[in-house]
């Protein structure tokens, strides 16, 4: 387990959540990545079961972002 | 009002070159192999750094939406979802050699994964210096 990439990914985390929430955007998913992160550095150990929640919320944003703009 | 300008903070900060490549830091760059093979640990870890970038990247969209920030935005998006569209085809591919174990593969998926997030960087790094450059 990397500890420094941990820490150094939920600080990052955490500067992107204070932005969302200062403007009252969604930062549950932020929130929830940086949760996920810290149990599985705590643990040592992820479970399928942590991994299939992050994918299907990280699946979710994707989709979310690839769709199309409209027109301007 | 008061949203707004909080909105139009949030975008004009996501809009900078430097916002832009904070965020889309948020994700592990150490490369697998033989010797470092891809665990569940290392997939999360992706994950969730990518779940990070795309709760950006979906503030900087909705920003755009908004026309709260420079409309040069549109071209930033469409250039980071030919990126974002092949992690669609990676993403599982990857998850199912981790799943199975099948580190040959898992290897190459994760590698494959990290370089498109570094290209999809780089990419937003020369759209926003155009920005700049206007």
């Amino acid at each position: 387990m990397d500890y420094m990439a941990i820490l150094n990914l939920v600080s990052k985390g955490i500067t992107i959540v204070s932005a969302l929430i200062e403007a009252e955007q969604d930062a549950e998913p932020a929130l929830k990545a940086i949760g996920a992160l810290v149990t599985g550095a705590k643990t040592g150990a992820v479970t399928q079961e942590d991994l299939d929640k992050t994918e299907a919320l990280l699946d979710a944003l994707i989709a979310d972002f690839n769709t199309d703009l409209p027109p301007a | 009002m008061k949203k707004f300008i909080l909105v139009v903070v949030l975008a004009v900060g996501l809009g900078g070159c430097e916002q832009l490549s904070m965020i889309l830091d948020a994700v592990p760059k150490v490369t697998a192999s033989v010797n470092n093979p891809v665990t569940k640990d290392m997939l999360n870890t992706v994950e969730n750094g990518a779940l990070v970038v795309f709760a950006g990247l979906k503030a900087y969209k909705k920003a755009c939406l908004e026309l709260a920030v420079p409309q040069s935005c549109r071209g930033t998006i469409q250039k980071i979802q030919v990126y974002t569209r092949k992690l669609t085809v990676i993403l599982p591919e990857l998850r199912a050699f981790v799943k199975d174990n099948d580190q040959v593969n898992a290897v190459l998926a994760y590698n494959a994964a990290i370089g498109l997030i570094a290209d999809l960087k780089t990419e937003a790094g020369r759209a926003n210096i155009q920005i700049g450059a206007k």
